[in-house]
């Protein structure tokens, strides 16, 4: 049988219609031969009666009951008027009878040999089906969309229980009420990946006659069991400390099947120390199932039409045991959460499909392209030939890459860019395993991640390694937060005009019981990403006080500045801490600096704004520091509430000799004076630089001219002979 | 009326019109129109109610279908803090259409509310709308009240 829009291309290719066809279609053609004024072509069956009135001769007009309809004539009008190829479409509508019947419309216009027709179809048919399908899809997402939403609310209430209490019981007893009547499985597990606590709901979901009879083999086990086997790459999970959401196909011949959804969460300390796991389990077994009605037998995604993770595996499972070389690619959207909660979900999905479509095209025949997560995609890519077949998939993935990084156009013209970092592992050099490639990839493209995203890394023995070394970097810097083994540093800074020394600046350094001294430039980055920058900026500040009390009971009141990451300036917990430990240590606030850099100043304004205005309201001065490396906006420095402008070292080297550094050091100098701001020139080493920035009327200087950075104990005698 | 799916336009229609509430959820698609005379300061309004098929990824936003509105009619589901999240969007949509007057309407409130009322600090509430309105399609919780407040913002402006 012919569709309703195969009727009206056929009218628009001027075939004639026989009105044996006609009549099998259902649909009412009418001729429109002036506006709103149409002559019948063809009529089946009476419902047009509704739609349309009969009048004398052949004409018809539109019923005026009929609104929808007549509303979609306002366009269809436009588009006869214009002449214009292809059919309109009015949607679906549904009139309802006098006896409470619903029929279900759709109206097409279309021109046939310079002649405007109106299609009206009964859609009963397809209205029903589509329905039937949409119902499914719709019932599909709002379970999801609640599961998550009672997840989310759970863990909220769980991470503020946790985090407010340092009495394990009364930690337990309030989780326990909390999680009781949770209507999914939830789960408490300590640091060492043992059940602290359970809800009755988890038991109820892994009870079976199987488990009854193996009892020690626990809904954790089972978890574990099925991760293992499914997310080879999980352990990283629990290594390195993140959050994680997945789907476990659970399968226990011949009883059931089961599909669960589990979302797992860290709870950390404020040192960032795991403390617990939390685990959150749902049976979305009916979800899965409604699902399958829409997708063929669940392998594929059904948002981008992509095989699924499901269907990855097989596919991952059949090459290897084909024996051919080929490169397992993982594809992370890097920040795609960002773009989920600025541009709406409906946005992020949409990027979804455009990717999927445009890594399709760069892809070959034999080639496969999964969906494998919320924004994770897998390549196995076959027959990279060649002299150099490392160097060939590289260029596969950066032209990937670049696919990722075009525009992307949103709704109301709004556009964006995206990046994703790549992880490669090939078959069969770097294994043979399905599982030990997945979670070779998976670190590669932790790597690039790492490696500042938007980048490609090919896994390597070195790789893992590296990763290893950052590991334990990383836990070897917590227990140094933990134990402090660190100190602190005192740089003097001297007033030019007076030649006293009037500050100075607090570098902190690291006393490895191992290693020994590390610098800052080895560990301060590591733990800005790692989020240990916060603890790390409290012992210090600590450090800084306890030294300045002591300073005070010489009878100097010198000021003494210190360093702000970014990360500390968005820790809304900063400015509370600093006044109370400034009490705590009777320590005047105007003792104290902070140095922030132009790079914080770069990102969220309003809330760095926030911030300075927070700290300086209290009393302490504010300065930038590496002034001219970043890109600091004018207008920003105008609004901010900063009273210093350090000039950066790099500038300050060379100032005798470079005819550009002298320029930029003058204008520096001249514009802050001209905003009120003092300037300090850091790195000044030898008088000549000294003299250049006195005749520049420069305020302060800071650098190995006077003293590289000293202990405490040395800074007191220096500080008495240049006061 | 506007909102994303499932929030119940259809039974605040069936329920107002008709005065019959089904707890199954059937889907909407396309557009239904329904007719109902209201007499508001004995001024007297046929409200054509458009019920529009709900807005998500299987359906978008329809322009054409609030071009010729008198007013509009945005509902959440107190139970979906997400169908709260798409009304900003939706109205963010309708308003680049049309800015005749909008109520916003809280559905299911006879069932306990999942999100913050807070958050309709979001959606400007004060400024955007004529009124906020709690309703409840199953229990008639002020379905009334909701199409008066539209025929009083009409008589007293």
């Amino acid at each position: 049988m012919l569709t309703t829009n195969e009727v009206s291309r056929r009218f628009s290719s001027n075939i004639e219609i026989e009105h044996a066809v006609l009549n099998a279609l259902d649909c009412t053609v009418l001729l429109r031969y002036k506006p709103e004024k149409f002559s019948l072509v063809h009529q089946v069956d009476t419902w047009a009666n509704i739609v349309i009135s009969h009048l004398p001769g052949k004409k018809v007009s539109v019923n005026n009951s009929c609104l929808f309809l007549i509303d979609f004539l306002a366009d269809a009008e436009i588009f006869w008027l214009r002449n214009e190829s292809g059919i309109l479409h009015s949607g679906f509508w549904t009139e309802q009878l006098d006896n409470g019947d619903l029929i279900h419309f759709e109206a097409l216009a279309c021109m046939s040999s310079g002649k405007a027709l109106l299609i009206i179809k009964n859609v009963e048919q397809v209205f029903v089906q589509q329905q039937k399908m949409l119902q499914v899809a719709r019932e599909t997402v709002i379970d999801n969309e609640v599961l998550q939403q009672q997840v989310d609310e759970t863990h909220s209430r769980l991470d503020g229980v946790v985090s407010h209490s340092d009495d394990l019981e009364d930690m337990l007893l309030t989780i326990s009420s909390t999680i009781e009547n949770a209507t999914f499985g939830v789960m408490l597990i300590d640091k060492d990946l043992k059940p602290i606590i359970q809800n009755p709901m988890n038991y109820r979901l892994f009870q079976s006659s199987d488990i009854q009879k193996n009892a020690s083999e626990g809904p954790l086990d089972i978890v574990f069991k099925l991760m293992s086997k499914q997310y080879p790459e999980h352990r990283r999970i629990f290594e390195e400390a993140t959050s994680w959401h997945g789907e476990l196909y659970w399968l226990a011949a011949p009883h059931f099947i089961k599909w669960l959804k589990v979302s797992i969460y860290p709870i950390t300390n404020s040192l960032g120390e795991v403390c617990q796991w939390v685990f959150y389990i749902n049976d979305i077994s009916r979800v899965k199932h409604l699902l399958q009605h829409n997708e063929k037998l669940s392998h594929y995604d059904s948002l981008t039409e992509l095989p699924n993770r499901q269907m990855f595996w097989m596919i991952l499972e059949q090459n290897c045991v084909h024996q051919e070389p080929f490169y397992l690619l993982y594809i992370d959207l890097d920040n795609f959460k960002f773009i989920n909660e600025t541009y709406g979900h409906a946005e992020g999905d949409e990027l979804l499909v455009i990717l999927a479509e445009r890594f399709q095209k760069l892809l070959k025949k034999d080639d496969v392209i999964c969906r494998i997560g919320g924004d994770e995609f897998a390549v196995i890519l076959k027959n990279v030939n060649g002299e150099s077949p490392n160097k060939s998939c590289y260029t596969i993935a950066e032209r990937i890459l670049a696919k990722v990084n075009n525009t992307y156009y949103a709704q109301h013209k709004d556009h964006f860019s995206i990046t994703a970092s790549i992880g490669v592992v090939k078959y069969p050099n770097d294994s043979t395993n399905p599982d030990m490639l997945v979670k070779y990839a998976d670190l590669a493209t932790y790597n690039a991640k790492l490696m500042g995203k938007n980048n490609i890394q090919f896994y390597s023995q070195d790789l893992q390694q590296k990763t290893a070394k950052r590991i334990a970097l990383e836990n070897a810097l917590r227990e140094a937060i933990n134990l402090d083994h660190f100190e602190i540093l005192l740089q003097p800074m001297m007033d030019i005009n007076s030649g006293k020394i009037i500050k100075a600046e607090a570098l902190v350094r690291w006393n490895c019981p191992k290693d020994g001294l590390i610098m800052p430039d080895e560990f301060i980055p590591l733990a800005e990403d790692t989020g240990l920058i916060i603890p790390l900026g409290k012992l210090i500040f600590g450090h800084v006080c306890r030294g300045l009390q002591s300073l005070q009971s010489l009878g100097h009141d010198i000021v003494v500045s210190v360093n702000l990451s970014p990360k500390q300036i968005y820790d809304h917990s900063l400015p509370p801490f600093i006044y109370q430990t400034l009490i705590d240590n009777n320590i005047d606030p105007k003792q104290i600096e902070f140095e922030i850099t132009e790079s914080s100043l770069a990102n969220d304004f309003e809330i760095v704004l926030a911030t300075l205005q927070q700290l300086k309201k209290g009393g302490v001065s504010i300065s930038v520091d590496d002034f001219g490396t970043g890109y600091s906006s004018l207008a920003y420095l105008k609004k901010l509430p900063v009273d210093y402008l350090k000039i950066d070292r790099t500038f300050v080297q060379d100032i005798v000799s470079d005819e550009n550094d002298k320029a930029i050091v003058t204008a520096v100098i001249a514009m802050a004076h001209s905003l009120k701001l003092k300037v300090i020139a850091e790195g000044v080493e030898n008088k000549e630089q000294l003299k250049f920035l006195a005749d520049l009327k420069c305020d302060i200087s800071q650098g190995y001219l006077f003293s590289r950075p000293i202990q405490l104990e040395s800074f007191i005698p220096f500080l008495k002979k240049h006061k | 009326m506007l909102g994303s799916s499932a929030v119940g336009k259809t039974s605040l229609v069936r329920h107002y019109v008709d005065g019959i509430f089904s707890d199954k959820y059937l889907t909407t698609l396309g557009v239904k129109i329904d007719k109902k005379e209201l007499t508001v300061a004995d001024k007297n309004f046929l409200l054509m109610l458009w019920d529009i098929e709900g807005t998500d990824k299987y359906s978008g936003f329809q322009p054409r279908y609030i071009r010729g509105s008198s007013a509009i009619i945005l509902v959440t589901d107190c139970t979906r803090v997400q169908t709260f999240i798409d009304a900003v969007d939706i109205l963010k949509q309708a308003r680049l259409v049309t800015d005749v007057p909008a109520v916003l309407v809280i559905n299911k409130s006879d069932l306990s509310s999942e999100w913050n009322i807070e958050d309709q600090k979001l959606l400007n509430a004060d400024e955007e709308f004529i009124g906020t309105i709690y309703t409840s399609a199953k229990t008639g919780q002020a379905v009334e009240n909701l199409f008066k407040t539209i025929g009083n913002h009409f008589v007293n402006n």
